[in-house]
C-alpha cells in the first residue's frame, strides 16, 4: 500500500470481491454465449424493435393446437427472459456498481449511513469526495462500456434510455449527494432515493414520448444534475464528517401534541400473544408496507402532479397496461424478496421472552399476513387510481388473449385477488423455517431454490420440444403429485405431533391453523373444480393447489425455531 | 415440583459445554440456594456468559443437567422466563422502541407485574417515557433493563455483568435494586461480574470461575475466614522468591514477603520458619487478593 | 447515621458497622433512646447485603450497646454502660499512642511529655469546660 487511494482502492476491492467477480463473470457469460442462444431460439438481434419479435413470435405459436398450451407460455417466458436479460442484468451490474461507489453500510445502530471510521483517517473530505467520484465514474463507464460493446444488445425502444451512459454516471453522483446529503434523515433520504429511481425511470423509459421538450432537452438536464450532484455530495460528505444536523430529530411529539402521544400508548395488551405480534409488526412487517406504499405509490403520486400540472395528456395504452402491471407486480416482489432471504438472528431479547416457540412464530406469520393484506389495500387503491391517468380498456387491448377471455376471467376476479394475497403471503411463511434455523447454511436454501427452479424450467422446456415427452409429463403428473401430497401430509403429522409433545405449540393454536388452512383449500378449490372440470389436467391442478398450501413447512417452523433458541 | 419449597433455585451438576476445540465449561457444578445473594467471579473468558446461558436456556447442555427453580429451561423454557428476571450484559433492547412502549410491551407477558413498583422505578431511575431506547445512554440502557427485570417481582434475578462499563452512580442503583430484590422474603438473586468490591458488599455466597472450572466455592464468611494474609520477615533478604509449599501465592521484595494461604496453616508456617521468615502479621484478605493469589496459580 | 464501609479491609464488613455504632455511641454522636434504622434501610444506604447488617445489629445486642423493642425496631441502650466507658477509653489510647511514638521519635523525654500536657491543659480549660 503506497498511498490512501490505493489503500481505499484495495479495502473496497476486498469487501466485494465476490460480488464484483460474479459481475464479471456474468458479463463474459453473455458476452461469449448470448448471440449463440439466439440463434438458437431463432431471434433477430438487429431487428429495430425486438420486442415486436416476441409479439410476432406468440401470435404464431397461439395459433397452434391446444395440447401445446404449456409448451406455448413456457417459450414465450423463455424468449421474455431472454430479450430482456442482458438489458436488466447490465442494469443490475451497474446498479451494484453504484451502491459500492456511494459506500453506505448497515450500521446495527445508526442503520444505513456512511462509516464512521473513514473520518478517522488521514483524509481530507476532498480527497475522499473527489476518490469516490472520481474512481465510481471511472467504474460505471468502464462497465457500461463491457455491456455495450462486448454484448450484442438486442435493440428494445422501451429501454432506450438505458443505453444512454451519461445517464448512468448521473445517477451515480446523484445517488451520492443524495445518500451522503440526506445521512442525517433516513426516511426522508429512503423516499428521495425512490423518487430518483423513478425520475430515472421516467427519463430513460417510455414516458418521453408525452414530452417533446423534455426529450429535446435531456442532455442539458443531465449536466445540470452532474454538477449539482457533484457539489452536493462533497458538501454532504463534509456535513457527515462534522456531525452536522445530526440532532435534527423529527419529533413527533412536537408536531403531534403530547396527548395524543400518551393515549395511544396508555392502554394495556390483551394477551401476550397480541403483544408479540405488535412486536413483529414495529419490528418488521411495517417495513414491508413502506417499501410497497413507496415503490407503488411515487411513481403514480408524481404521474397525478404531472397530469394536473402539466396537463399531460393520457398515457398511452402501453404505458397504462405497464403500469398497471408494475402496480400488481411490486407487492409480490417485495415479498418474495423479503423471503428469499429469511431472518436468521433471534436476539436474547425475543429468545428470553416467556412465550413457547410456536407462538413466537405464529406473531411473526401474522405480522405477515397484517403486511400483506395491508400491501394489496394500498395497491388496490392506487389501481383506482389508474384509470384518471390513462384509458384502461385500449390497455387491456394490447394483450389481445386478455381482450378476448376478459368476459370469461372477470368472475373468477375475487378468487384471482385472493389467490395473489395468500400467493404474496406464502412467499413469507413458506420459507420461514428456513430462516429459523439459525445456520447461514440452511437459510441461504430459498435463494438456492430459485436457480433450482429455473434449472429445472430449462430443462423441461428443452425436453418438451419432443411431443411424446409431454404426453407422458401429463400422464404420470398426477400420480406424482398425489406422492408429494402424501409425503406432506405425513410429514406435517409428524412435525406437529412432535411439536404438541414437546409443548411447543398448544392444540388450540393448532386447530386455528389447520381451520385457516382448510378454508383456503376450499376457496381456491371449488372455483377451479367449476371452471376447469371439463380439462384434462383438472386433478393435476387441484393437487398442484393443495401442495402449495403451506402446512407441513409451518409445521416444521416451531421446531427451527426450538433448535435456534436452544443451541 | 412445587417451587415454593425447592432449598436450591438453581442447580448445575456435571455441566460441560464445547465450541468448537474450545473446552468453555468443564463439569461445572453450582447449587444456588434460596433467599440470598450469590455472586459469580471469574475473569473475562473464565465462562461465566456460557453458563448463564445455560441457566436461560439459550444453551443446551451436552452434557450434566441444569434445574432451575425445578424446572429444566431448555423443555420449558416459559416456565423458567416467566419467573427469571434477567438483565443482559449486551443490553440488546430493541433500539426503535420507545420506554413506554418496551413497558407495556414488556408487561403483557408477566401475570405478577406491579405497575406501581415500575412507575416508582422508572421516576428514580429518570426515565422519560417518550425516548427511544437507541437514545438512551449506556446507564440509561442498563437502567431501562433492570427495570424490566424488576417490575414483576421475580423468584430470581439474573444479572450477568451488570456494572460493566457504567459510573459510580448506575452501579449504586445496581446495588441498591439486589439488596431491595433479596431483602423481600424468598427471592434469590444470582450475578456474575469481575469487580471484586461489589462481590464482597452484597453476595452472601460465591463461586469464583478460571477456565470453565469452579476453582471455589461457598459462603462468603466461610471463605474469608479459610484464607490468610501473611507477611513474613526474613533477617536477610532471600536470593529467590522463596518456595513455599501450599500457599497459593507470595510476592514482595527485600526483607518483607507477603504470602497468601487458605487453610493449613502449621505446615506453612513451619516451612517459612525453615527458610528463616518470621510471621510479623497476620490479617485477612480481600476477596480481590485471593482470586488474584488463584489465578495466578493457575498460570503458572 | 453516617457510616463508612471499606472493602478488602480485611475487617468482616458487620464488624465495621458495629465498631463504628460502638463509636459513635462512644462519642455522644448518638444518644441512649435513639433508633436505628432498621435492617433493610441501612443496607440500603450502605449498599451491603441486609443479612451483614443483621449480623452487626445481632453483635451490638449481645454487647449490650442497643436493645431489640418488640416489634418496634433496636434503640441504642440505656444508661451509661461499661463498654462505652472502655470505647471512650479505646479511642483516646490510640491518640495516645500517636503521641507517645513521636514524642520517641523527637527524643523528648515523659517528664517533659506529661509536663507539656498540663501546660496545654490549663491554657485550654475555659474552652474545654463549656
Amino acid at each position: 500500500m503506497n498511498s490512501p487511494a490505493a489503500a481505499l482502492a484495495w479495502e473496497m476491492w476486498r469487501r466485494h470481491q465476490k460480488r464484483l467477480l460474479a459481475l464479471g463473470f456474468l458479463l463474459a457469460a453473455f458476452a461469449l454465449f448470448y448471440p449463440a442462444v439466439c440463434a438458437r431460439l431463432g431471434l433477430n438481434l438487429d431487428a429495430p424493435n425486438a420486442l415486436d419479435e416476441l409479439a410476432t413470435t406468440f401470435s404464431h405459436r397461439a395459433g397452434l393446437p391446444r395440447p401445446s398450451q404449456l409448451y406455448q407460455i413456457m417459450s414465450v417466458l423463455g424468449i421474455l427472459f431472454v430479450l430482456l436479460g442482458p438489458v436488466t442484468c447490465m442494469a443490475i451490474s451497474l446498479f451494484c456498481v453504484i451502491w459500492i461507489f456511494t459506500l453506505v453500510q448497515l450500521d446495527p445502530k445508526r442503520g444505513f449511513s456512511f462509516p464512521a471510521r473513514l473520518f478517522t483517517l488521514p483524509l481530507s473530505t476532498r480527497f475522499l469526495a473527489a476518490w469516490l467520484m472520481g474512481v465510481g465514474t471511472a467504474t460505471v463507464v468502464a462497465v457500461y462500456l463491457g455491456w455495450t460493446r462486448l454484448v450484442h444488445l438486442p435493440h428494445i425502444n422501451v429501454f432506450d434510455g438505458f443505453s444512454n451512459g451519461l445517464v448512468w454516471v448521473t445517477l451515480l453522483v446523484v445517488s451520492q449527494a443524495v445518500l451522503w446529503g440526506l445521512d442525517a434523515f433516513p426516511v426522508a433520504r429512503a423516499l428521495i432515493m425512490t423518487a430518483v429511481g423513478w425520475g430515472l425511470a421516467f427519463l430513460a423509459g417510455p414516458g418521453l414520448e408525452n414530452h417533446p421538450l423534455l426529450e429535446r432537452n435531456q442532455p442539458m438536464v443531465l449536466w445540470v444534475l452532474l454538477s449539482v450532484g457533484c457539489g452536493a455530495a462533497y458538501t454532504g460528505l463534509g456535513k457527515i464528517r462534522q456531525g452536522a444536523w445530526q440532532g435534527w430529530i423529527w419529533n413527533w411529539q412536537s408536531v403531534f401534541p403530547a396527548g395524543v402521544a400518551s393515549h395511544r400508548t396508555s392502554g394495556v395488551f390483551r394477551s401476550p400473544a397480541r403483544a408479540q405480534f405488535w412486536f413483529e409488526w414495529r419490528r418488521q412487517g411495517r417495513k414491508l408496507l413502506f417499501c410497497v406504499c413507496a415503490l407503488g405509490g411515487l411513481p403514480v403520486l408524481s404521474l397525478v402532479i404531472f397530469k394536473v400540472i402539466a396537463r399531460l395528456g393520457p398515457l398511452s395504452p402501453h404505458t397504462t397496461f405497464g403500469l398497471g402491471l408494475y402496480l400488481l407486480a411490486v407487492p409480490l416482489f417485495i415479498h418474495f424478496f423479503q423471503g428469499v432471504a429469511p431472518e436468521r438472528d433471534l436476539p436474547p431479547f425475543q429468545a428470553t421472552r416467556p412465550l413457547s416457540d410456536g407462538e413466537i412464530v405464529r406473531a411473526r406469520l401474522e405480522a405477515a399476513a397484517l403486511s400483506t393484506a395491508l400491501s394489496w389495500a394500498a395497491t388496490l387503491l392506487l389501481l383506482a387510481v389508474v384509470p384518471f391517468l390513462g384509458d384502461v380498456p385500449s390497455a387491456i387491448d394490447q394483450v389481445p388473449w386478455l381482450s378476448r377471455n376478459l368476459s370469461s376471467i372477470q368472475p373468477m376476479l375475487p378468487v384471482i385477488l385472493v389467490a395473489l394475497i395468500f400467493l404474496t403471503w406464502r412467499f413469507i411463511a413458506a420459507d420461514l423455517w428456513f430462516g429459523l434455523c439459525g445456520q447461514k447454511q440452511v437459510a441461504a436454501v430459498p435463494g438456492v431454490k430459485i436457480y433450482a427452479l429455473l434449472a429445472l424450467y430449462a430443462l423441461l422446456s428443452y425436453l418438451m420440444t419432443d411431443a411424446g415427452f409431454e404426453r407422458t409429463l401429463f400422464q404420470i403428473l398426477p400420480f406424482a403429485l398425489a406422492g408429494l401430497l402424501v409425503c406432506k401430509l405425513i410429514l406435517a403429522r409428524w412435525a406437529f405431533r412432535v411439536s404438541l409433545q414437546r409443548q411447543l405449540l398448544t392444540r388450540a393454536a393448532l386447530l386455528q391453523y389447520l381451520c385457516f388452512w382448510s378454508i383456503f383449500a376450499v376457496a381456491f378449490v371449488v372455483p377451479a373444480v367449476l371452471r376447469f372440470h371439463r380439462e384434462r389436467w383438472i386433478t393435476s391442478l387441484v393437487l398442484g393447489i393443495l401442495l402449495l398450501l403451506p402446512l407441513a413447512r409451518i409445521a416444521f417452523s416451531p421446531i427451527a425455531l426450538s433448535l435456534s433458541r436452544h443451541r | 415440583m412445587n417451587d415454593a419449597i425447592l432449598p436450591s433455585v438453581i442447580e448445575i451438576s456435571g455441566l460441560s459445554r464445547k465450541f468448537g476445540d474450545k473446552l468453555v465449561l468443564n463439569q461445572v457444578s453450582l447449587q444456588v440456594p434460596r433467599g440470598r445473594v450469590f455472586g459469580l467471579v471469574g475473569a473475562n473468558g473464565a465462562g461465566k456468559t456460557t453458563l448463564i446461558k445455560h441457566i436461560l436456556g439459550l444453551l443446551k447442555a451436552e452434557s450434566g443437567s441444569v434445574r432451575v427453580l425445578g424446572f429444566d429451561p431448555v423443555a420449558d423454557p416459559v416456565a423458567v422466563l416467566s419467573r427469571t428476571g434477567f438483565l443482559s450484559e449486551n443490553r440488546d433492547l430493541p433500539p426503535w422502541m420507545r420506554v413506554d412502549e418496551l413497558l407495556r410491551y414488556t408487561r403483557s407477558f408477566y401475570p405478577r407485574w406491579d405497575s406501581g413498583y415500575a412507575e416508582e422505578l422508572r421516576r428514580q431511575f429518570g426515565l422519560e417515557g417518550t425516548t427511544k431506547i437507541k437514545h438512551l445512554s449506556r446507564g440509561e440502557n442498563a437502567k431501562a433493563g433492570l427495570l424490566l427485570a424488576l417490575a414483576f417481582r421475580p423468584d430470581l434475578l439474573l444479572l450477568d455483568e451488570p456494572s460493566s462499563g457504567l459510573d459510580p452512580l448506575v452501579r449504586r442503583d445496581i446495588l441498591e435494586a439486589i439488596i431491595r430484590t433479596v431483602a423481600d422474603e424468598g427471592r434469590t438473586v444470582f450475578f456474575s461480574t469481575h469487580l471484586m468490591d461489589e462481590v464482597e458488599r452484597v453476595a452472601d455466597d460465591i463461586a469464583m470461575m478460571f477456565d470453565g472450572r469452579v476453582a471455589l466455592e461457598g459462603s462468603l464468611e466461610e471463605i474469608k475466614r479459610d484464607h490468610h494474609r501473611l507477611v513474613l520477615r526474613f533477617d536477610a533478604p532471600p536470593a529467590a522468591v522463596p518456595k513455599v509449599p501450599g500457599v497459593l501465592s507470595i510476592a514482595g521484595s527485600g526483607r518483607e514477603w507477603t504470602v497468601i494461604c487458605n487453610g493449613s496453616r502449621p505446615e506453612a508456617v513451619a516451612a517459612m520458619a525453615r527458610l528463616g521468615g518470621r510471621v510479623v502479621a497476620e490479617e485477612t484478605p480481600s476477596l480481590d487478593e485471593i482470586f488474584v493469589a488463584r489465578a495466578g496459580g493457575k498460570i503458572a | 447515621m453516617q457510616l463508612h464501609i471499606s472493602t478488602g479491609d480485611g475487617v468482616p464488613i458487620y464488624l465495621q458497622i458495629a465498631q463504628q455504632v460502638k463509636h459513635l455511641v462512644a462519642s455522644g454522636r448518638l444518644a441512649p433512646g435513639d433508633e436505628l434504622p432498621p435492617i433493610r434501610v441501612l443496607a440500603q444506604q450502605l449498599l451491603v447485603n441486609p443479612n451483614t447488617v443483621a449480623r452487626a445489629y445481632l453483635e451490638l445486642e449481645r454487647d449490650g450497646v442497643v436493645v431489640k423493642r418488640h416489634g418496634s425496631g433496636t434503640y441504642i441502650s440505656e444508661g451509661g454502660s461499661p463498654l462505652a466507658r472502655k470505647e471512650k477509653l479505646k479511642i483516646l489510647a490510640q491518640r495516645a499512642d500517636a503521641l507517645l511514638t513521636e514524642a520517641g521519635h523527637l527524643e523528648v523525654t515523659l517528664e517533659d511529655l506529661l509536663q507539656l500536657i498540663q501546660e496545654r491543659y490549663r491554657s485550654l480549660q475555659p474552652y474545654l469546660n463549656s
